[in-house]
């Protein structure tokens, strides 16, 4: 891993050490996500590096979505992977790596919030800040959407942003929960529809009647 | 389609996950329901939330992490080595980067130290010579440049001393030695980075960044190391940040004075 990453460019002299080392990369980069478990399992912690550069980002993107606050997804992305180098040993063959990984994600989120229970309450300054007059509306409304997301119930939330970007089969996520899978959509469609009513609220915007016209969803 | 049956398949509606005839229910739903509508709308403008980026020190953060752990393992296997082959976790062990590199450096010196032994008592013309220098002196840019970005201070150390190593003026060198200069959390790493640096200062990059180490600069001990370094060089462009340091009330009396004499000594 070291190798690759203090090659010079331009050096000839190195072509050989640093062409040995990509060429080693672009394999290791093709390689799936459950070779590499296998090979950390197998104690080949360079491996992890590889897995980290695949998963850094939607890791960093889940908790930032979960939580709001910048530090803190970062300090989680670092523990997961600290767990995942701990816990190696009980990753089994065959199992979706990804699942896995954010079982532990998980895990160490709700650890997180174990500690610090102050993180569960929401806080408006963790989230953009809202200009009324924004000229760029679309902007506005991504930052309305962000604060929008962010207060709701922590479970609901999970949940939306574990289908919604994650990418995990219903399966997964039922695992994960420990839910039926069926169980699993209603809570999507719960929490979305949570996530609307606190939207159109923050947005101004006219809630649309329900079905039966007597009584709009927001009271 | 009821909402109920529909609420059920919302997401996979939205990712296009339902057959051809499913699609076309759910879609004749949407067009009758409003809510359900609605819902579909507010599943789409999620995709808007924005991709962030972690910070660049996240993936530094990890290596950090990663060697840390492995060093902890090694100690490890190197106490149970009666069980294990302690053979094995030598060989583990001496080539974890950067010690692969400095082992290959030192491989290629004793190689080439023995060929000038032997070209010199039988002086043949030999112009893979010349190339296998080239090769030396790369890596230990190469060794230099890997110790200097090491998390132990004590390795960041060597990595400056075995910088000096290196033959003739090489950019990407000084630029590290620059950096460590401004930037390394340690006293010492800094002082010496300062000191192996001497060698560049007829580069004009260099005394700009010496310049600007110095702007920035925490530690007493470097400040002044750094101005001694100006009068050596006889720069008379850094009189004037000599005088901000004099005059800045908030720097360290001891290196205000040095500033005074520094200044003293390039008029």
């Amino acid at each position: 891993m070291a190798t690759a990453h203090i090659g010079i460019p331009g050096q000839s002299g190195i072509t050989s050490v640093k062409a040995g080392a990509d060429a080693h990369r672009a394999m290791t980069n093709t390689l799936p996500d459950e070779e590499l478990m296998l090979q950390v399992r197998e104690g080949v912690g360079e491996m992890l590096a590889v897995l980290f550069d695949r998963y850094q980002s939607p890791l960093f993107n889940f908790y930032r979505r979960l939580t709001g606050d910048r530090a803190v997804s970062e300090d989680l992305v670092q523990d997961v992977f600290f767990r995942i180098l701990k816990y190696r040993q009980s990753y089994r063959p065959g199992t979706p790596f990804r699942a896995w990984m954010y079982q532990i994600a998980r895990n160490a989120r709700l650890d997180h919030v174990r500690k610090h229970p102050e993180a569960l309450e929401f806080d408006p300054q963790m989230s953009p800040a809202v200009v009324p007059n924004d000229p760029a509306e679309a902007e506005q409304q991504t930052a309305l959407l962000h604060k929008a997301l962010l207060m709701l119930p922590g479970e609901k939330r999970e949940v939306l942003v574990l289908s919604r970007f994650q990418e995990l089969k219903y399966e997964e996520i039922a695992r994960m929960l420990d839910c039926e899978v069926g169980t699993v959509k209603v809570r999507i469609h719960r929490a979305l529809r949570e996530l609307r009513t606190v939207f159109e609220k923050l947005s101004g915007a006219k809630a649309i009647p329900p079905a039966g016209g007597e009584k709009g969803i927001l009271q | 389609m009821t909402c109920d049956r529909f609420a059920q398949i919302l997401s996979d509606y939205c990712e296009r996950r339902l057959s051809a005839t499913d699609m076309a229910f759910a879609r004749e739903h949407t067009e009758l329901c409003a809510q359900c509508r609605a819902d579909v709308e507010m599943w789409q403008k999620l995709a808007a939330l924005p991709q962030e980026e972690p910070s660049p020190a996240s993936r530094a953060r990890f290596e950090h992490m990663l060697n840390a752990y492995q060093e902890g393992r090694w100690e490890k296997q190197g106490l149970n080595r009666e069980r294990g082959s302690w053979f094995a976790a030598w060989m583990r062990s001496a080539f974890a980067p950067p010690l692969a590199s400095a082992l290959a450096a030192c491989l290629l010196l004793v190689g080439f130290i023995g060929g000038e032994h032997y070209t010199s008592s039988h002086p043949v013309e030999n112009p893979q010579m010349a190339a296998m220098q080239t090769e030396l002196t790369n890596l230990r840019q190469l060794v230099a440049l890997s110790m200097l970005e090491q998390q132990s201070a004590s390795q960041r150390l060597q990595g400056v001393n075995y910088s000096t190593q290196v033959e003739g003026p090489d950019p990407e060198i000084s630029g590290a030695l620059l950096h460590a200069l401004r930037f390394d959390s340690s006293v010492d790493v800094r002082l010496a980075a300062l000191d192996a640096l001497r060698r560049y200062k007829e580069d004009p990059q260099v005394r700009t960044g010496l310049l600007n180490a110095l702007q920035d600069q925490q530690s007493p001990l470097v400040q002044i190391a750094l101005i001694d370094l100006f009068v050596d060089m006889r720069d008379s462009d850094a009189k004037d940040h000599l005088r901000r340091i004099e005059q800045d009330s908030k720097v360290n009396p001891a290196v205000r004075q040095r500033a005074q004499w520094g200044i003293q000594q390039l008029s």
